[in-house]
Order: C-alpha cells, then structure tokens, then sequence
C-alpha cells in the first residue's frame, strides 16, 4: 500500500512508500481529499518513498496550499537521499519544503 | 493510420538507419566521439519514442543495447567484427520488431535477450552481467547505477540556458521530472529553477502540468540532444535552447523572478557519495571532446508528400497553362499583356525551380544502405570488398532516388558477385585481396550522373560474345564493336547462366536495370577493362517533370525534343551527304562526319516528295552525335514531361508525352534511342569502309 | 426461348439482380458495357499518333492532363473505321487500373441489364474478337452483347510493342 493515513485528534500522518507512479497519484489524490475534509495539521512521512511521479509532487503542493489557505501546517519528513536527489535537483524540493 | 503513428514511423526508421551508419563507421574504424555521440542520441530517441508509444519490449530492448553500449564506450573496450556483427543484428532486430509492431502492437522476442546476453558477453569478456535496470518511467535513475554522467570538465564544455515548458497533460509516459533527469545522463545541471501554478487541491486537475523549468545545463553533446530528451514523451511541449558562454568559469545566474528559485551553484549528480567536486570530475579520454559550439541547428520540418505532390502537380498545371496563355499571344495582343505575360513567364520559371528544389534529397539518402549491403554481400560469397562513397550530397528529385534503388542495389551486387574475383585470385594477379567498389555521383548539364565502378576482373568480351552467338543474334563471323557487345548485355534474354545466381538473380537482370533507368527519362552505359574493372554510368535528368523542350514538325505531326540534347539547327540543303548504300547516310558538319537520322522514318511515316527545304538538327548526348532530319522546327516552349506508362504502355523512342498549349498531346523524342539509332548507321558504315 | 422479363428502368428491381450498362451501336449491332467502368463521355477529339501501334489504338489525348489512350471499337472489332462526325464519342473507362477510351459511332443510353438472363455467347464470332464478348442478352426487344473492356484495351497484348 503506497500511500496510508493515520488520523488522530491533533494531526494526519500519511505515509508514502515505494514508489507512487501516476497510476497510483489518484490514489495520492483521494488521501489528500480526505484529509481535506477533515483539516489538521499534517505530516507525510515519505522516508520510504523511493520515486513519484510529478503529478504526485503535484498533489502534495496542491495539498500543502490547501491546507495553507485555512490555516494549517504541513510537515515533510526526511526524504530518502535518491528522493532528496531526484527532486533536489530540478528545484522541486526546496519549493515544497519552504513555507 | 493516425499522423502520429505515421511520424513514430517515419522517425524510428530514420533512427535506425542512422544506428547502422554509425555502427558501420565506427566498424571502419572511424570512432570520432562525435560519431559516437550521434548513436546514442539515436537509440536513446529511439527507445523514448517507442515507450511513448506503448511498445514497450521495443523500447526495453533498445536500452539494453544503449546501455551495453555505453560500457562499451566507457570501458573503451575494442569493437571487435564479432562484436559489429552482434550489433548490427542487434539492430536488425529492432528493425524487425518495429515492423513487426505495425500489426502486432507491443510486441517481442524471446531472441531478445539471449542476443544482449550475447553482446554483453562479448564486451565484457565474462557471462552475463548486465549494468542495465529496466526501466520504469517513474524510477529515477539511482546514483548507483553505471548510466554514471559522462561529465566532461574541460574547459569550454558548452553550456545553454534551457527553458522547458512540458506538453500540459500528464501521463505515465509524460513525467516530466524523468525526462529531466535523463538530462543528466549526457551532461551536468548547473543550475535549476523550478516554476510553479499549482492550484489548490480543490481545483487540482491530477493529469495537467502547472509547472515549468528553467535550467542551465552543460553538456559536450549537441544541444539537440535537449531537445530530443524533453519532447520524446509527448507532444504539446516548449522546450527553448540557448548558448551560453562555455566557460565554466563565468557566473551564468538564471534572471530572478518572483517564483521559488532554487538556484544551487553546482549540483553533483550520480557520482559515488564521496568528494568529487564537478568540476574536477574525471574525464575519460574520450570525453576530451572537441566540442563544436552548438551548430546552428538547421530548421527542418516534416510535410507529407503527398502535399509535395499536389504541389508539384499544380505548379505542372501552372506551367502548361501559362505556355497556353504564351502561345494565345498574336501580333495584335496589347502592349501591356504581353509584358504581363513575359513577366510571368519569369515567376513560373522560378517557382518551378524552387518547389522542384523541395522534392530534391541528396542522394545520400540512397547511398546509405550500401554499406551494409555490400558488408553483408561480400562476407557471404567470401569476397572482401570496400565501398567508397563519393558525392552523397549531390541532390536528386525524391522519386529519382526511390525508382533508383532497386537498379543500383543490382549493379552493386552484381558487382559483388561477379565483378569482384575471391581473394585468392586477387592476390594471384597482384591485387590488393580487398576489392573496391566505388560509387559516386555528381551533376552535369542538367543531369545527375551515378557511377558504380569496380577494379575486379572486367567484362570478357569474347564470352559475350560467344552468347550472343548461342542466342543467334550475330553469327560466327560477327566481331561488333565493344560498344555494340556492351549493349548486348542490356538486352533481354541476355544473362548467363552466370548471372542467374541466387543473389543477383531474381529475375532482375540487366535489361530490367536498363528499362528502368530509361523510364525515368535516364541512361545506362558501361565501360570495361579486362582484368582491370568495370564501370558503369548512370545518368538521370535533374528535374523529372518540367524541362525546356524543342517542337519538331514531320508532315503534320509535332514532336518535342530536350532543348539540353539541342546543338544546332541547320539547313539539310547546304550539307555534303554521303549515303551508303543508300541506307547508312552521315552529314558533313565543319568537317565532321555525322551519322544521319530521318525522323519521318523513326516515327513511322512515308517519305517526304523533296529535301529541299528540310532542318537539320544536330543532337548531342554524353559526346556522342546525330544529325536528325525534319521538315521543320515548332518553337521552344518549357514542356511537362507526362508518362505514357501510367495509362498506356511504354512506347519505344520515345521518353514521355506532353501537352502543348494548344491542348494537344506531343511525344517526346527519346535522344538515347535516336543516338542509337544513329550509332548503327555509323557502325555500318565504319565496318565496311 | 428464354422467358423474356419486361424491365425498364422505372420498374422496381429489387427482387431481380440487375446492373445498368451503357449501350451502343457497333454497325448493326447493340453492344453494352457495365456502367460502373465508364468514368465519362466525351465528344472526339483527335487522338495524337502513337508509332508502332496497332492499327486500333486511334492514339493518345489530353484527359484533364492525364495522357490515355483512345481505341477504336469498329477496327477492334474487324470493321473498316467510319469517318467521325457530330455524334462520335469516346467512351472513357476504366480497367485493371488504367483509363483509356473508346471511340464510338455514338452512345444510345443506359439500361438495367438482367444478369440472370445473361446466357454465354454462341460462337459466331471470329476467334479473335470472340474474346471481347462476354455474353448475350435480351432485353425487351433488343439483343444486347456484352463486352469485355478488360480483353479490349488487352495492356498486355499493347505492352508487346515495347520490344
């Protein structure tokens, strides 16, 4: 499973493994909706995650404006170093991590 | 099918030809980095394109090639002939596959790969070990992987400031942060600027791109290379190139702008974690490139020829109707017409030459696949033979080049298989074991010449002799000229046994070449020493469909003949004549004896009652003469060149039909036949005199 | 005797499986070809000589830019050519790919030809022109002869001139 959400009273935690190719983004997407339904702080832990395709980046930006536009943070983990690469090096990640 | 599919195709085949031309120079031992370079830009389209596309084994397939290949070029491991010949079937088998694809979808073949074991095998001197990791197009190329950067840091790398705007939908082929990262296989990102429109979620579309790339990126490879990597995965991209100063040096900051920068000085990418710092990376011997400041890329775009066609069609129908307006001229036609029509005389003239001018392919186009062939051809019958090409940009109307190929493919082969003599023998009679055919072409007074020359062992005259003997055409007694022997060859029913082979036989012989040739409006002649070689000439008329045309009267009957072949014209009357025996006639031009043609008789007509007014026109072709006898001269008009073929059958003597302006329909004199004719007549007469 | 089927072209066919044919006079006779091969008539223009052709092949002309070759039915069929006037025409039609035209007295017009009703052609014919028939139909109170385009422009009989 690529993508898993855990919700508590104070925040979402959703988890990203492997690798989320664009067949997977929809279901990038759904978790970022149901998070949105329910707005809290939340962290995505992406220390397993390998590869995503840009639409997913897309998504986690999407994601984090949203949930900015009411008011609530979102936290990146560390990424793993051939994510950290990947996106570092074309500028994705400096722009997704600021805030 | 679908554009698209058409222009997958039309590329790929493109592609694939020029893997082969590489592999082929590089096998003659021509290994300039630029060369290789051009391979790998290649199979790397190649495999992109085929991805997009869904065929999929094609595309695996071609990666593992480009990735053997790449040890190959890393390793600077020797290219062996066994290894060439893997390789070359290796891209015999993409061809197979992609032709295969047209009707089977996604297909492909257990050979696959036992053929990149092989390969990979033979570069590495051990069993299997492939560096390659299929590829999935969301799967970033991991910095452990051997497709390491190439990174050349010798001064004056160029660099160019790229603006990448992806095609605005996003697919599992389409992600544009791979492609990007594929940049880095052939050169180093300095610096990269990522812009973004990303909506909210709410409005988020999960397939549209919002963002977009500045980037300044370093490269020893062509900048069209940037290009290829970015545009493979869809279409609807933007992607903008730049020079920059090569200088690494030279501070090259991207313009700021109000969007997230991310501008780092110097990224090292894919290099094992420790300390190399970019700019001291190691380059490779090889990778001390002289870099050819990216040439000018020369803009080129595809059009269908069809459209060419329909062009070429109306411009045709533009010439006959402005030569009706021309001919519709009479003494009383106002001042102003006129000059209106000369005028456009002029501009019809030279839209002519400019639309021809887009139909003409260098001939390059048709050379290509011979170094192959011969390879091939000479490794089977046990022959060595090297082909020189020469004038390959010579340009040629793109017909011409289609309707050449099967002739010249039989003149080379048969040049091959018969011409050539085995090693062996070679050296017996002092040759150097390797053969040499040479095939060349170049342009002359309107017309392209080809030449296929070989230094094997000539024509035997006696032997031809000897078959036209067998076949009852002369007897016992007959020693033609080798003009007329040469000629025999050209006829049907002609070919020895010899020629029958499974190679060149097929039922292509050399009359087949020879009609062939002559349909598109062309000669062929040959030209042979014994023991020395042979050499046989190609000539075809530059321009295909329009050429300037001379009218020519017998009784009430209106020929036309190319104003190129025109000498002069003169007066029958104030002629000396010689006739033997009343037949072979010649006429003295300043001294010259010319043999004498009668049109009348040629097309088939009764005697004229007297000569007293009678023309003579003086033709010429490759510097052989006629004097041809008419009743009067029509005028010079420029005359489309129409097939009697295409609703009729071929008609001897004659190269074409046109229409002239008054609608009517004219023959074309064929001048080759005429000569011929002519030829005969002069033989005769010499023989007996 | 066949039993004879009246129909004209207003009556329904649609139980009966018929074909329209362009019909014309070739001396006394009535001559018919399928009007899915005419491509047009026009009236005669004179064709250009072709040397070396046979005596059939009338020569070539200008059909809209395109050169084909006109064919004169009399002397195909063995009869001494007439001289052309107002109502000669050229039928031009199409076979195995290629157009070509043929020279005719006149047209009459265009009728539903019964195939059922298509009996093989008896033998009166000379061998040579025999070929051209491809059957003999009556319709109402003509007889109708079919003919065989394909076997009268015969492009390979004409390629042989190439030799």
């Amino acid at each position: 499973m690529q993508v898993s959400l855990k919700t508590s009273a104070k925040k979402h935690k959703a988890t990203l493994n492997g690798e989320i190719g664009f067949a997977e983004t929809a279901a990038l997407y759904d978790v970022a909706q149901q998070i949105l339904q329910n707005p809290k702080e939340t962290q995505i832990d992406w220390s397993n995650l390998t590869a995503i395709h840009y639409a997913g980046v897309q998504v986690l930006f999407a994601l984090r404006k949203s949930l900015e536009n009411q008011g609530y943070k979102v936290q990146f983990t560390e990424p793993n170093p051939q994510l950290y690469q990947h996106l570092h090096t074309f500028g994705v990640w400096d722009a997704l991590i600021q805030s | 099918m679908d554009s698209l599919m058409q222009l997958f195709y039309d590329e790929a085949n493109e592609m694939v030809e020029g893997m082969e031309q590489v592999l082929l120079a590089l096998e003659s031992g021509e290994p300039d980095p630029e060369t290789v370079n051009a391979l790998f830009r290649y199979a790397h389209s190649f495999k992109g394109n085929s991805a997009a596309m869904g065929f999929t084994h094609l595309s695996k397939f071609t990666h593992g090639l480009e990735s053997a290949m790449e040890v190959l070029r890393k390793e600077q491991r020797p290219l062996t002939p066994e290894l060439a010949t893997l390789l070359l079937q290796a891209v015999d088998m993409i061809r197979t596959l992609l032709e295969r694809t047209r009707t089977e979808g996604d297909v492909g073949d257990p050979a696959c790969d036992a053929l990149l074991q092989q390969i990979n095998a033979v570069i590495n001197g051990e069993t299997l070990h492939s560096p390659v990791a299929p590829t999935t197009s969301t799967t970033p190329n991991t910095p452990t992987s051997t497709e390491t950067t190439e990174t050349t840091a010798t001064e004056g790398t160029p660099r160019y400031r790229v603006t990448y705007q992806p095609a605005p939908t996003l697919s599992t082929e389409h992600d544009p942060l791979q492609l990007l990262t594929e940049l880095q296989e052939y050169g180093q990102v300095i610096e990269c600027r990522f812009f973004e429109q990303i909506p909210p979620l709410e409005q988020l579309k999960i397939d549209a791109c919002y963002g977009s790339w500045e980037l300044v990126y370093e490269t020893a490879f062509e900048p069209a290379i940037v290009r290829a990597l970015l545009e493979l995965a869809a279409e609807g991209a933007e992607v903008r190139v730049e020079p920059l100063n090569a200088s690494p040096s030279s501070e090259t900051a991207l313009p700021t702008a109000n969007e997230t920068t991310a501008a780092v000085p110097m990224v090292s990418v894919a290099t094992p974690p420790p300390t190399e710092t970019p700019a001291a990376a190691v380059a490779t011997a090889t990778a001390a490139v002289n870099t050819t400041a990216s040439k000018g890329e020369a803009q080129s775009i595809r059009v269908s020829t069809e459209k060419i066609d329909a062009l070429m069609n109306l411009v045709s129908e533009i010439v006959i109707a402005q030569s009706m307006l021309s001919s519709a001229q009479t003494a009383d036609t106002d001042e102003r017409v006129r000059a209106a029509i000369t005028q456009m005389e002029r501009h019809v003239r030279e839209l002519h030459e400019r639309v021809m001018a887009i139909r003409l392919l260098p001939v390059s186009y048709l050379f290509n696949r011979f170094p192959r062939m011969v390879r091939d051809t000479a490794a089977k019958l046990g022959k060595k033979v090297s082909l020189e090409i020469e004038g390959e940009e010579t340009e040629l109307d793109r017909t011409l080049l289609e309707a050449l190929s099967d002739p010249l493919t039989h003149l080379i082969r048969n040049a091959i298989d018969h011409g050539i003599e085995p090693p062996e023998e070679r050296r017996q009679n002092g040759k150097p074991e390797t053969g040499t055919i040479k095939l060349s072409a170049y342009q002359s007074e309107g017309r392209i010449y080809i030449e296929v020359s070989d230094d094997g062992r000539g024509i035997d005259t006696e032997r031809v002799r000897q078959k036209a003997i067998q076949l009852g055409w002369i007897t016992e007694n007959d020693y033609p000229s080798e003009e007329t022997l040469y000629d025999f060859i050209f006829q049907p029913g002609f070919s020895t046994a010899q020629q029958v082979s499974d190679l060149s036989g097929r039922g292509v012989g050399m009359d087949v070449v020879k009609r062939n040739v002559e349909s598109l409006g062309g000669s062929i002649s040959v030209q042979s020493k014994r023991g020395e070689g042979t050499r046989l000439l190609l000539r075809v008329p530059l321009t295909l469909a329009i050429m300037d045309g001379l009218g020519l009267t017998v009784a009430d009957e209106h020929y036309i003949v190319p104003l190129t072949a025109v000498v002069e014209v003169l007066q029958y009357g104030s002629l000396k004549h010689t006739a033997l025996f009343d037949q072979y006639e010649m006429v003295n031009v300043r001294g010259e004896f010319i043999p004498l043609v009668r049109l009348r008789q040629f097309v088939g007509l009764s005697e004229a009652e007297s000569d007293q007014d009678e023309l003579i026109v003086v033709l010429e072709q490759e510097d052989q003469r006629i004097a041809l006898l008419i009743d009067g001269i029509a005028g010079q008009q420029q005359v489309v060149l129409k097939s009697l073929e295409e609703n009729f059958v071929r008609v001897p003597g004659f190269a074409g039909a046109t229409i002239l302006g008054d609608g009517r329909v004219a023959l074309i004199l064929d001048v080759s036949e005429l000569i011929r004719r002519g030829r005969q007549s002069a033989e005769r007469h010499a023989t007996v005199a | 005797m066949a039993t004879i089927t009246q129909s004209t072209e207003t009556k329904p066919t649609t139980e009966m499986n018929t074909d329209k044919y362009l019909v014309f006079q070739i001396g006394n006779e009535t001559y018919g070809v399928p009007l899915l091969q005419v491509q047009e008539i026009r009236t005669y223009t004179p064709a250009t000589r072709v040397p070396n052709a046979p005596d059939y092949v009338l020569g070539v002309i200008n059909l809209r830019g395109n050169i084909i070759a006109v064919i004169d039915a009399r002397t195909r069929f063995g009869l001494p050519p007439l001289p052309e006037d107002e109502s000669t025409v050229v039928v031009v039609a199409q076979v195995g790919g290629k157009t070509f035209g043929l020279r005719l007295d006149s047209v009459s017009d265009v009728m539903d030809i019964p195939l059922d009703q298509v009996q093989p052609t008896p033998p009166i014919a000379s061998e040579a022109t025999q070929r051209f028939l491809s059957g003999v139909v009556q319709v109402g109170e003509r007889v109708v002869i079919l003919l065989n385009l394909r076997e009268i422009f015969d492009i390979d009989a004409l390629s042989s001139i190439a030799a």
